[in-house]
């Protein structure tokens, strides 16, 4: 057993500060990797909502010509799957969190000396990545279904922009909650509160066309503003005005989420692993 | 090297409360570096409550601890880097390999790349575990789990090892195998050894000092010998050839003034407390003085079970003197 003491041992490690910045990167990728090798992480959020793109765009464009301005109907219903997998993708960083938790590798990650922010930022940002790609499928998805919006190629970036900064806040509460609670039903909870309120909106229609109580209901859902500026996008030329009050919601979202997930850290720290 | 002098591990007054109880009270305890220093203890006796502390994983309620030289409320991050941890229990991520997680682990203890790739290269032929690298850890077998655990809380080449019940679950020969690593990192290298444990032997075999902790007090800490020494007095049993031989014996003792051992039942066979050291000899002798001899004899030491279970399992109001 001689071997083991002379390599494990010897001359005392290097007594620099660790670096959190640099330790960022290896988290992420690693955090990247698990994504990688739990495909339904990867792939449930992306297949819902091809599948709602789909159903919707095949049934309800024949029924509904005309509620589209530009005639299209994929212009108001791509938007709203962009807006599901941003909550459903959200979640991501929340399931990475609670498996590490169940497995101990959590509590192992801690007894490091990097930041401990930095293990609630890996997640988040991986499941930035993830979102990243499953907008872009998703926005390719809708291009195969006739999508052509009137500014372009720029509009297509600032839709996937769009789906992952309004996701960044749903990553952020969702890590919050699987740190808070270790728990996958209750990180599925953030995903179960948003789902209603996207249906009451102007779900299947643009906001103009809603009446009666469904109206006032839009009017006071946070997700309406987000929604109308997405579609905005895609039927309008580039139009500061039309997409501030969308992305206000998306940054409110984003504050609030950072603070739950500073909040769930704190307290970590003060009850312990 | 100044400072050989100071302990590895210094907690004083060390506590920990939950809701509803005192996991740890006012704990104080010095190891000393290159020990190795056991805790023992029955289930739910703060074991594990106590190395999380200490390994800045749980705040304490009160009290203070220094461990590697670094105060673990005011310093934390010095003591992470200065201490390897291996918890109850693998905490491994399953979907990753060996080789994964011992250069992350290296990542997230300052070193480049490069030297993560080297450190992880070094562990893995150390612990003979190059065959399974690049398996997910999820489906190697709890004793290569183990060697995995322990070579990742070695990355950073640790002063002080902190192992909670590293050798539970482990069949006889890897546990014997763990019990030589953790004795030449200790004797070779000076690492202090700080590990939980239920196995008495365990204890015994590879601590150089024990405490034992009941409900969270530790009750009595000290190197072995002198603890089973402080359990009572060794015991010798002599067997005659039949039971007149060993009534004579017996009368000639009591005679002596010898103090009889009476959980002997078998009727030709004594046993006596031997109080004094040399107490055996000059037994043996005052028989063989008048014609006695014995067929056989055993010297029976108190072991850390008795110990064991005269001190931890006692209630807590009744006084293990
Ligand atoms: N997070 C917690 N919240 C509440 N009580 C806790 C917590 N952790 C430990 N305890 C309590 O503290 C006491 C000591 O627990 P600890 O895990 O330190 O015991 P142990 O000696 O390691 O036991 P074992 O041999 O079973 O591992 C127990 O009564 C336990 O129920
Ligand atoms: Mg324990």
């Amino acid at each position: 057993m001689s071997t083991i003491a002379t390599a494990v041992v010897g001359p005392a490690g290097p007594s620099a500060t660790p670096k959190s910045w640099a330790a960022l990167g290896p988290l992420t990728a690693r955090s990247l990797r698990s994504c990688l090798r739990t495909p339904a992480l990867l792939l449930s959020p992306l297949l819902t909502s091809a599948f709602f793109l789909i159903i919707y765009e095949g049934q309800l464009s024949s029924v509904t010509t005309g509620v589209a301005p530009g005639g299209r109907y994929i212009d108001v219903v791509l938007p709203l799957c962009l807006l599901t997998t941003a909550f459903t993708g959200g979640a991501t960083a929340g399931q990475l969190l609670v498996s590490d938790i169940g497995s101990g590798y959590h509590a192992r990650l801690w007894l490091t000396p990097v930041g401990r922010w930095t293990l609630i930022t890996a997640p988040v940002l991986a499941g930035v990545v993830v979102l990243t790609a499953q907008a872009a499928a998703l926005t390719g998805l809708g291009l195969l279904l006739g999508l052509s919006p009137v500014s372009g190629a720029l509009a297509l970036l600032a839709l996937i922009g769009a789906t992952v900064l309004l996701g960044t806040g749903f990553l952020l509460l969702a890590a919050a909650v699987g740190l808070h609670t270790g728990n996958s039903s209750a990180v599925g909870s953030v995903t179960l509160v948003f789902f209603p309120l996207s249906f009451f909106t102007a779900t299947f229609v643009p906001r103009d066309q809603l009446g009666g109580w469904m109206a006032h209901a839009a009017d006071i859902n946070p997700l309406t503003p987000p929604l109308e500026a997405m579609r905005s996008l895609l039927t309008a030329p580039w139009n500061e005005q039309n997409l501030l009050p969308g992305a206000l919601v998306a940054i409110a979202i984003l504050v609030v989420g950072a603070a739950a997930a500073h909040l769930a850290l704190t307290r970590r720290t003060r009850t312990g692993v | 090297m100044s400072n050989v002098a100071a302990p590895s591990i210094r907690a004083v007054g060390l506590g920990r409360n939950f809701a509803e109880r005192t996991a740890v009270h006012r704990l104080d305890l010095e190891v000393n570096p290159g020990e190795v220093y056991g805790l023992l203890g029955p289930n739910g006796s703060g074991k594990s409550t106590t190395v999380r502390m200490l390994t800045t994983m749980l705040r304490p309620s009160l009290g203070t601890a220094q461990v590697a030289g670094a105060d673990i409320t005011r310093d934390p991050a010095t003591v992470r880097r200065r201490t390897g941890v291996v918890l109850q229990g693998t905490a491994l991520d399953p979907l990753m390999s060996a080789r994964e997680l011992l250069r992350l682990q290296g990542r997230l203890q300052s070193l480049t790349a490069r030297q993560a790739r080297a450190r992880c290269a070094e562990l893995l032929a150390a612990f003979d575990a190059q065959e399974f690298a690049d398996t997910p850890v999820g489906k190697l077998s709890g004793g290569q789990r183990r060697r995995v655990d322990l070579a990742v809380a070695l990355v950073q080449r640790p002063d002080v090892l902190f192992l909670d019940e590293p050798t539970t679950g482990l069949d006889p020969a890897s546990r014997r195998g763990l019990w030589d690593q953790i004795r030449a990192l200790s004797a070779n290298h000076g690492v202090t050894v700080l590990l939980t444990t239920q196995y008495l032997e365990e204890a015994d075999q590879l601590c150089d000092r024990v405490g034992i902790l009941r409900a969270g007090r530790l009750i009595a800490s000290a190197a072995p010998h002198a603890l089973k020494e402080q359990a009572g007095d060794r015991v010798l049993t002599l067997r005659f050839r039949d039971a007149f031989a060993a009534g004579q014996a017996r009368e000639l003792l009591t005679a002596r003034g010898e103090q009889l051992h009476t959980a002997e039942a078998a009727p030709h066979a004594v046993s006596i407390r031997l109080a004094r050291p040399g107490a055996d000899g000059e037994t043996l002798l005052t028989l063989a003085s008048v014609g006695l001899h014995a067929e056989s004899l055993t010297v029976e030491e108190p072991s850390l079970e008795d110990v064991f279970l005269r001190l931890a399992l006692t209630p807590e109001g009744a006084t293990a003197a």
